[in-house]
């Protein structure tokens, strides 16, 4: 009962071992975990239970450091080490070492080729044909290599496993063992001898077999969230760049339309952040949240809302003194060509109809569809605020604060006739917080 | 007995070096520097040296030139990084005989300096 004994103590050391990884882990429910298993149970319980905790590792490397130390730590054998397959450099690289009393070898520092006789040895899997669990002991291959009748018959294979011994030697082990995913090699666990110097019973072979398919199958899980995470940052990245581009491309095209109207110079930035704040009272409204990007939608909207003003000749734009009736049609056609120019294009296609509604007004008087209350998009009714608002406050001859006020209580007056109440009481609230003071 | 000096920055891989060699019957200096490696040289003349390129304090380059300005003929082999290939034209040009890049192959490790020591013993007698 005592090896009982020590199989239990190593389920617990590796269950606490497991739980306590600085968050790597999701805790197991308890119910989960065996805490006070029955007498019969042997090391596969355990490992079921080891094997459960090892596939929520997010990180191969921290994987690799709780097993190289589990089995240094428990096993005890003069040294532990694992070779792993790395890809950029196309060879098994020594990972991880432990070595209480053998060599410690840094981590890093040794490579195998992908044709070493030890990694072909696992790879061509002829470890099967002489050893049924799959792992490799110094002794007992020493003692097949003399007797076992396929190296008699075969002598291509002797030398490579003649050679693979001598590899183990190289590396001071007593017995390796392989890691296999699917059908590829990814790595070996390197181990050197026990430190009882006993022979490592057919259990402790089955302990580390089992172990390594374990390995395999978190290093693969792991490996696979690296690479979604990696792939994730990727994209993420991709649309940061162009998003930027896209939002000062935005930006360049609100100026070119800013510097053909000599009147209203420095008009697109002002609204947009005049909507932008009165957006910022409103960003909880279930019309908000309606949008999939409130805050980027209006940003990108307002900066283009005026972008219809390209089809409105120049003689017009320029006019000193009252438009008359036909002119003042034309200006209002901008609306529905700021739509029409916006709508091919797919990252702008949604904020077309907000350009289009910016003249709406609540009561269904406005231009160019007459909408009304709720018809008219959310984003449009914030724009036309910001819109008369600027309109009123800039380039008059008047002093700004006064105009202010006077802007103000003009579209207080105009609150559900010209302009959402809701919207306007946004604008409100931001006026008194004071929030307009640096815009205009 | 053939003395080898490992020089590496990293205590581990010297120690792990050292035990490999001593092994296979070398006496072994160890350095962590190229200033110490000079040194080792001037005070020990090794027969090889295996000599990490990037350390502290004096790189395997400098250390190179220097163990020549003093005249020590001794076999150096040059330890590097996969990436680092430039760095060993470099070396040979100071004389470095051959390299190992990193992660090293132990077989590779093996051959190399035991070839070299059969190349000294060879010279010497």
């Amino acid at each position: 009962m005592a090896h009982d004994d020590n199989w239990l103590k190593l389920h617990d050391w590796i269950s606490e071992k497991m739980n306590n990884c600085d968050g790597a882990l999701i805790p197991m429910s308890p119910d989960k975990i065996q805490r006070r298993p029955e007498p019969e149970l042997d090391y596969q319980v355990m490992l079921e239970s080891a094997s459960r905790t090892m596939i929520r590792f997010k990180r191969p490397e921290r994987l690799i450091k709780v097993i190289v130390r589990i089995i240094d730590e428990q096993v005890k054998v003069s040294h532990t080490a694992m070779l792993v397959f790395q890809k950029d450099k196309n060879a098994f690289v020594l990972v991880d070492s432990k070595g209480a009393e053998g060599i410690k070898i840094p981590v890093g520092y040794i490579r195998l080729a992908t044709d070493n006789p030890l990694v072909r040895v696992f790879q061509e899997r002829h470890n099967y044909k002489i050893f049924e669990t799959g792992a490799m002991e110094y002794k007992s291959l020493l003692d097949a290599l003399n007797r076992h009748e396929v190296f008699k018959k075969n002598e291509d294979l002797r030398d490579m496993f003649e050679r693979a011994l001598a590899q183990m030697e190289l590396l001071k082990s007593n017995i390796c063992v392989p890691i296999y995913y699917k059908k590829d090699l990814m790595g070996v666990f390197v181990l050197g001898k026990k430190l009882s110097n006993l022979k490592f019973t057919r259990q402790e072979i089955g302990f580390f077999t089992t172990l390594a398919n374990d390995v395999a199958m978190a290093m693969a899980n792991a490996q696979l969230i690296q690479d979604l995470q990696d792939k994730i940052y990727e994209v993420h990245n991709l649309y940061e760049r162009e998003h930027k581009i896209f939002i000062h491309t935005s930006i360049s095209l609100a100026a070119a339309i800013d510097a053909r109207d000599p009147y209203t110079h420095g008009h697109t930035e002002r609204v947009t952040r005049i909507s932008l704040v009165i957006a910022d009272e409103l960003r909880d409204m279930p019309e908000a949240l309606a949008y999939r990007n409130f805050k980027e939608t209006l940003h990108v909207a307002s900066l283009l809302h005026d972008v219809g003003k390209i089809g409105v000749p120049d003689s017009i734009l320029n006019k000193k003194g009252p438009l008359t009736k036909e002119e003042y049609e034309k200006v209002k056609e901008h609306a529905v060509t700021g739509a029409a120019i916006l709508y091919p294009i797919r990252e702008l296609g949604d904020i077309a109809r907000e350009v289009r509604g910016h003249h709406e007004r609540f009561d269904g008087m406005g231009y160019p569809d007459g909408l009304k209350g709720d018809d008219i998009p959310f984003i449009s009714k914030i724009i036309a605020v910001a819109d008369t608002f600027d309109a009123i406050t800039s380039d008059r001859p008047y002093r700004q604060k006064k105009m202010a006020e006077i802007a103000m209580q003009i579209i207080r007056d105009n609150s559900g006739t010209q302009f959402d109440p809701i919207v306007v009481s946004a604008f409100l609230l931001a006026y008194r917080k004071n929030r307009f003071q640096d815009i205009l | 007995m053939m003395k080898l000096l490992v020089v590496d920055d990293e205590v581990d891989v010297c120690d792990f070096v050292r035990k490999f060699f001593r092994e296979r019957n070398f006496e072994v200096k160890i350095a962590h520097d190229g200033r110490g490696a000079v040194e080792v040289v001037r005070a020990e003349d090794p027969d090889i040296v295996l000599l990490d390129l990037k350390m502290p304090v004096m790189g395997g380059i400098e250390a190179l030139r220097e163990i020549r300005e003093l005249g020590k003929t001794c076999k150096v082999v040059i330890v590097t990084a996969l990436e680092d290939m430039a760095s060993v034209d470099e070396a040979r040009s100071f004389g470095a005989v051959d390299y190992i890049t990193k992660p090293l192959l132990l077989e590779q490790l093996e051959r190399t300096v035991l070839t070299l020591a059969e190349q000294v013993r060879t010279e010497t007698c």
